[in-house]
């Protein structure tokens, strides 16, 4: 991977995206590409285990989300039954999908057993960067027709470095599937894509597709797999279909919307979030929807892009346009704990922020050149907007849905959209700052930098 | 190896260390006091966010060979005692108001917390709030802010 960089990744991908079928139709067209950078899922703890292997047994702690795939990993790998194995789920800091995968306890067992003695094996924080599970770079190439004042067809194109879904499921049957050479990565990639991603719009011809390359970068999910993505592009080239047929964006939406949940918390954001009011200008609102864990959601977003915002000066920090407000109103059908729910929607919220705005992954010689929390730029108190609601709608059904992932993706698409309005130009890179490079990079030799030795002269 | 002491959440102690070790590690690896948080030992992150002399500061980013033994570090363990309470108003505002996700970072907030408002005042501002540099991965921003303001009129 070493000669592999942003620039040869993003070739790879134009090259394997899948064919779009219908010809455009020329002024009544939308085509759009999108291309989303490398981002980080690693937690606040660095990845860390503890492995304690004898001949005959070995026992980890770690913070694992998918302990039996471990368990049978480090038996295979150490040698042993499974049974003689006993792997403990730690408390630990985050996950995001980094703790899907166990490369970490894999490394303390090995080290354990060639030490012979217990081990606490954990990865700096550079090296969390460097070295650790990525959400890949992808691509989406969206074309979109217009016929007679209808949209008459949307066809999307996602293409991305292959996610590792080694984890499976969550037990042995799928995991050594998603590893089988016949069934395969892309296969178990493609059932994911189709079980996860729909386009909630009547477009007439509807086609969404997934093509992975085979790179063999370190990859994996992040707080979400494909719809941070594919749902920003689709929401963007929505308000270009509104735009191009002279509709409001929400009016359009409700035209167009399939689904009886998603207008209603479609039109309850419209509303609390008093959509269409007059802002000043490089200032502006957006809207998405999203429908996902058998929930419904729609985030309205506020974005100042003045240049007073834009250029606040934060020492080894990034600034930009702010997100100055956000409503969300979900359904999640059944909330069992909406002091929790919302919660998740607060940090789902400052995710989509990251990723639209500030945070990503620079590839260089096969690697980050992201080595701290001032190089990968996750949402900051400087960035992070002062006034956030959450709606949970009343119950629409007797079943909870999953909150943990639910509100990035229309965040995310929103921000992008509020952006968009604001500056007069629809971004089609993301985020909208991986064009410059805001760091000075450590060095990669050695790979962990020492620490700081003048911690005393920042005291407050 | 050279002896260096220091008074830890009101109690003199000492350790037989290198001393360029980070006094992240002497609190955490010989003294037992987990609560400083490794989260980059880059003095960028701030989960390890502790008090020296009253102030915030980060102990990964300080050899030891720099304490003093009239220096007093408190950690959020001896945070309350601070106050003579079970519990600090910070710690107190954080639990009304539901603020920790994951928790791996809330030790550093809640400490470099109570320096901030200790440093300005009470009538906290979001301006003052914006020059907080702890991440939160979970991205509980927002009820971090809320809880701030209202521990501060508690201080």
């Amino acid at each position: 991977m070493d000669n592999q960089s942003d620039a040869t990744v993003l070739t790879a991908l134009k090259a394997a995206e899948l064919p779009l079928a219908v010809p455009p139709l020329g002024a009544q067209t939308v085509d759009a590409t999108f291309t989303f950078a490398f981002a980080s899922n690693t937690p606040l703890e660095p990845d860390n285990a503890i492995a304690n292997v004898t001949p005959t047994s070995a026992e980890i702690w770690s913070c694992l989300k998918v302990p039996i795939d471990a368990l049978d990993a480090i038996a295979g790998m150490l040698g042993l039954p499974p049974n003689a194995v006993t792997v403990h789920v730690a408390e630990g800091g985050g996950s995001f999908g980094r703790h899907l995968f166990h490369d970490v306890a894999l490394e303390a067992a090995e080290a354990s057993q060639k030490i012979g003695k217990p081990v606490h094996l954990m990865w700096s924080r550079t090296d969390t960067f460097r070295q650790g599970r990525t959400h890949p770079m992808c691509t989406d190439r969206v074309r979109a027709n217009i016929l007679l004042g209808n949209v008459i067809s949307y066809e999307q194109r996602h293409t991305s470095v292959q996610t590792s879904f080694s984890h499976g499921l969550g037990e042995i049957l799928t995991a050594t599937a998603a590893s089988l050479p016949v069934a395969g990565n892309l296969s178990f990639a493609e059932t994911i894509f189709e079980l996860t991603q729909s386009s909630p719009y009547n477009f007439g011809l509807t086609t969404q597709l997934l093509n992975e390359i085979p790179l063999q970068f370190s990859t994996g999910s992040m707080r979400n797999i494909y719809s941070p993505n594919v749902v920003c592009a689709e929401e963007l080239v929505v308000d270009q279909l509104a735009a191009k047929m002279g509709q409001d964006p929400v009016a359009f939406r409700r035209a167009y919307l399939k689904d009886s949940r998603l207008l209603a918390v479609l039109n309850t954001a419209a509303q609390a979030g008093n959509w269409g009011r007059p802002m000043p200008a490089m200032t502006a609102q957006g809207i998405a929807v999203h429908a996902e864990y058998q929930a419904a959601i729609a985030a309205l977003i506020e974005i100042d892009c003045t240049p007073a915002t834009v250029n606040r000066q934060v020492a080894d920090g990034v600034t930009g346009p702010r997100v100055t407000k956000v409503l969300i109103v979900a359904d999640p059908g059944f909330c069992v704990n909406p002091l929790g729910f919302e919660a998740q929607m607060i940090g789902g919220v400052n995710d989509g922020i990251a990723l639209a705005l500030t945070s990503s992954l620079h590839i260089h010689n096969g690697i980050p050149l992201e080595g701290s929390w001032d190089n990968y730029f996750y949402t900051r108190q400087w960035n992070t907007p002062l006034d956030i609601q959450v709606i949970i709608m009343p119950q629409t059904s007797d079943s909870p849905s999953g909150a943990g992932e639910l509100a990035v993706a229309p965040t995310f698409a929103a921000v992008a959209c509020a952006y968009a309005r604001a500056t007069g130009s629809m971004p089609t890179t993301f985020p909208i700052n991986q064009d410059t490079l805001s760091f000075t990079p450590y060095p990669t030799e050695p790979s962990t930098p020492q620490s700081p030795t003048d911690g005393l002269s920042y005291t407050f | 190896m050279p002896t260096y002491s220091f008074i830890l959440n009101g109690n003199q102690v000492s350790v037989d260390v290198d001393g360029n070790m980070r006094l992240l590690w002497v609190l955490r690896d010989v003294l037992g006091i987990t609560s400083p948080k490794y989260g980059c030992g880059l003095h960028v992150c701030k989960a390890c966010t502790c008090h020296i002399n009253g102030k915030a500061f980060n102990p990964c980013s300080v050899p030891i060979s720099q304490i003093k033994p009239t220096d007093q570090i408190t950690t959020i363990e001896g945070l309350p005692a601070t106050v003579g309470k079970p519990l600090h108003p910070m710690q107190q505002a954080w639990l009304d108001l539901d603020v920790a996700q994951c928790g791996y970072c809330q030790p550093g907030q809640i400490m470099a917390a109570v320096a901030l408002v200790s440093e300005k005042g009470s009538n906290i501002t979001d301006a003052d709030l914006d020059t907080l540099r702890n991440i939160c991965r979970c991205g509980t921003y927002s009820r971090i802010r809320a809880a701030i303001k209202a521990g501060a009129q508690n201080m």
